[in-house]
């Protein structure tokens, strides 16, 4: 009887219109994800495509900058024996009063355990020469402009009270930060400040570009859990986060399309029991239950919502498909090929199936509640 | 017979429609906000107004990976007219894991040209070589504070910064959302020399110059300039610079300089994508139509409900027409009604969602102004939607 019903209620006159208000809704989200994954899959190819080189620093794990860092200094060995490696410096990062005859300063100290390895990895040029002996200091080039230092002079450098007298050998550029800062030899800094054991961070680079994923592979599980290795010049990373906040707004956004699929659900489910009054009140004298009444009701809806998220799908990606091949012939775009994942596809219809629920719950039991009062007990 | 204060509807099923009406309403204007809030953020990135131009390389994909030399500067910098001129880099960077634009600038300079109040910390001078100070937005998403130490990763180069966060600002521009730093340390996180910017900020009056005046300037001088070891600095600012990094005059390729009004010169870019303000509106319009099922599935279940009503009008003298008329009156106030509530509830949602940080696009927060235009494009469409629904409305037994 229950099934005779079912059928009845979707010859109503609504039905149509109710799985096109949802299909037309659902086509929206179909599309406007589609082009979505289009142009993040765009930005991924395109950055992964870009020259990405093969530089990495390491740090320790929970540190958030280079000079709260303290990664264990005998770690540069281990790197420097790994046989992908092709550069490796360690370096201490340590803020410092710098005093010349200008004034005072307050600048970062960069030490570096080999100062030409670095220098020459970072194409540097140099008037003068490379920083060896302990007494000896080279400085960025922006900073001896800021405190007017020249090469040859004497400069001092005070670190945790303890000072020591440099000569300037160099003036370095390198177009990077130590322009503004003071490069000195690592064991220089270490005797100032009597401690050897740790250094701010590594830098390395690998030999192969083409096997970088498997040499830094090799290279994690070699280090110990408190260090983490970064990669400088992170274009991927950059391409996630920006797809990712695509993916956030077009999700806000799509809150407003499922609130919409719950009044049309709400619509039709009012609609249904007002065109369907009759087949109703026949399964209540025929003895259905309040809850199989309702349920009957809520089952029409979800079915109506699901062929609704199944057309709109469909429409929605083929729609844009075949926009997106208008598009190319006209302005000849080949990048533009918009589709959708099966997970979203299945997101979309979940989320359609919940919306649809939420909306037909209402009326299904207000109309069982009302017709329980006008059945006669 | 007038209809219009005859009570034959229902208050409970006239507030259903006008909240269906509603929904459609909200879901056009919070498309609609969105979408023309991203392109006004994306055109007013480089300045608002007629007062502000871009002079830029028109060999650059994206706005932020054009190069221009800086000597462009000193060329129009004595322009009668010119009010400041600021060269700027732009450099994609990763803090924390998350992308940033992080922005080298003469903060002088740039201070003529968009007013930045300090709301925590101190200021930035081109004299702090390892300092930063960043937008409350980027602050906020970024959850840094004065005094943090930051390693800024670079994206278009293999560079990398440690820097300290000076100070917190405020401004209603983009720049909310970025880092700014020296002009140098933008040059090392973009991997340019000292010699190239991203592009170069001019603000002028413009009763005294215009774009095609400093195009015409700059085109002249790469026509007679002789080399030389360096350029003549004419603002403070540029001869801070000048006396911190080592400049060198370099030629300037005047086909690939472009000289625009701000606002034109992003649009233009949009524009390579078919993206204008007119195909976001279009595109608006055409969600409400795709969204206009269920508001006329709901109008046609409100006629429906009251039919025994209609009938009953119709039996005592009313004519169709003149029942439709009524219905029509009546839904185009729901419709003015439900507007004006979708309009609030979709500004409430955005400025929410903005402040909790889902509103981004390109690392950018998408802003939120109410646009008359859409106000009225919404009362429209809703107003048609309502006449075409009632005008097909059967009334008849």
């Amino acid at each position: 009887m229950q099934s005779l019903t079912f059928k009845m209620l979707f010859r109503k006159k609504g039905t149509a219109s109710a799985i096109i208000a949802i299909a037309l809704l659902i086509a929206l989200l179909a599309s406007i994800n589609s082009l979505l994954n289009n142009i993040n899959a765009e930005t991924t190819v395109l950055s992964a495509l870009s020259s990405t080189g093969q530089t990495y620093i390491i740090t320790s794990t929970n540190s958030t900058s280079l000079s709260d860092s303290h990664i264990d200094a005998n770690l540069i060995n281990q790197i420097r024996n790994n046989s992908n490696v092709n550069y490796a410096t360690s370096q201490q990062l340590t803020q410092a009063t710098l005093t010349t005859k200008s004034g005072n300063y307050t600048i970062n100290i960069l030490a570096v355990d080999n100062v030409q390895a670095y220098l020459n990895n970072r194409r540097a040029s140099i008037n003068g020469s490379i920083s060896q002996k302990p007494s000896e200091t080279d400085v960025g080039i922006i900073l001896s402009q800021l405190a007017s230092i020249n090469k040859n002079d004497s400069v001092q450098i005070t670190v945790n009270n303890q000072r020591a007298q440099l000569k300037v050998v160099g003036i370095t550029q390198t177009t990077q930060q130590s322009d503004t800062q003071l490069i000195m030899p690592l064991a220089t800094l270490q005797n100032l400040t009597q401690q050897n054991s740790t250094v701010s961070f590594i830098e390395f680079s690998l030999k192969n570009p083409d096997t970088n994923n498997k040499s830094i592979k090799n290279i994690t599980q070699i280090l110990p859990n408190d260090v983490k290795v970064t990669k400088i010049q992170q274009i991927t990373q950059f391409a996630q986060s920006i797809n990712n906040q695509t993916t956030n707004f077009i999700n806000v956004w799509s809150i407003a399309i499922y609130a919409v699929v719950i009044a049309a659900s709400y619509v039709m489910a009012t609609r249904l029991v007002n065109e369907a009054k009759y087949e109703l009140y026949t399964l209540r004298t025929l003895g259905t239950k309040k809850k199989a009444t309702i349920s009957l009701i809520i089952t029409h809806a979800l079915i109506i919502a699901f062929i609704g998220t199944i057309i709109g799908l469909a429409v929605g990606i083929v729609g844009t498909q075949v926009a997106a091949t208008g598009v190319r012939w006209v302005w000849g775009n080949t990048q533009l090929a918009p589709f959708l994942q099966p997970e979203q596809a299945m997101q979309i219809l979940l989320l359609a199936l919940a919306a649809s629920l939420l909306g037909s719950v209402y009326p299904a039991v207000k109309t069982t509640q009302i017709m329980a009062k006008e059945q006669p007990a | 017979m007038s209809l219009i204060k005859f009570k034959y509807l229902r208050k409970q099923r006239i507030a259903i429609l006008i909240l269906i009406l509603t929904l459609t309403s909200m879901l056009f204007s919070i498309t609609a906000y969105s979408f023309l809030g991203f392109y006004n953020g994306f055109t007013s990135y480089v300045g608002e107004g007629k007062g502000v131009i871009a002079i830029y390389s028109k060999a650059g994909s994206t706005p932020f990976t054009g190069i221009v030399p800086i000597t462009a500067v000193n060329k129009i910098a004595s322009v009668k007219g010119v009010i400041a001129t600021s060269p700027e880099v732009i450099a994609p960077s990763m803090i924390n894991g998350q992308s940033v634009f992080v922005r080298g600038v003469l903060p002088q300079e740039l201070a003529q040209l968009n007013q930045i109040t300090i709301t925590q910390g101190s200021s930035l001078n081109l004299n702090n070589t390892d300092s930063a100070i960043i937008g409350q937005g980027a602050a906020q998403r970024l959850n840094l504070k004065t005094g943090d130490n930051i390693l800024v990763i670079s994206v278009l180069s293999q560079k990398y910064v440690q820097l300290q966060i000076k100070g917190i600002f405020q401004t209603s521009s983009s720049l909310n959302d970025e880092v700014l730093v020296p002009l140098y340390v933008g040059q090392w996180l973009r991997g340019l020399t000292y010699n190239e910017v991203t592009l170069i900020r001019v603000k002028i009056d413009p009763a005294q110059t215009n774009a095609n005046q400093l195009y015409q300037v700059i085109a002249n001088h790469t026509q007679t300039a002789k080399p030389s070891p360096s350029p003549t600095p004419t603002s403070e600012a540029q001869k801070e610079l000048q006396a911190l990094i080592p400049l060198t005059s370099s030629g300037i390729n005047i086909q690939n300089i472009g000289v625009e009004e701000s606002q034109q010169f992003m649009s233009s870019y949009l524009d390579r994508y078919g993206i204008s303000q007119d195909t976001l509106i279009i595109l608006s319009i055409i969600v409400l139509v795709f969204a206009s099922g269920t508001a006329t599935c709901a109008m046609a279940l409100f006629i429906r409900q009251h039919s025994s009503d209609i009938d009953i009008l119709r039996s005592i003298g009313a004519s169709t027409k003149k029942i439709k008329i009524d219905l029509s009156l009546k839904m185009l106030v729901w419709a003015l009604i439900a507007t004006t509530i979708g309009t609030v509830i979709s500004a409430l949602l955005l400025i929410i969602f903005q402040k909790i940080g889902y509103l981004q696009v390109l690392s950018h927060t998408i802003t939120f102004q109410l646009d008359p235009l859409i106000i009225v494009a919404n009362i429209i469409l809703l107003s048609l939607l309502i006449m075409i629904n009632v005008a097909r409305a059967e009334l008849k037994q």
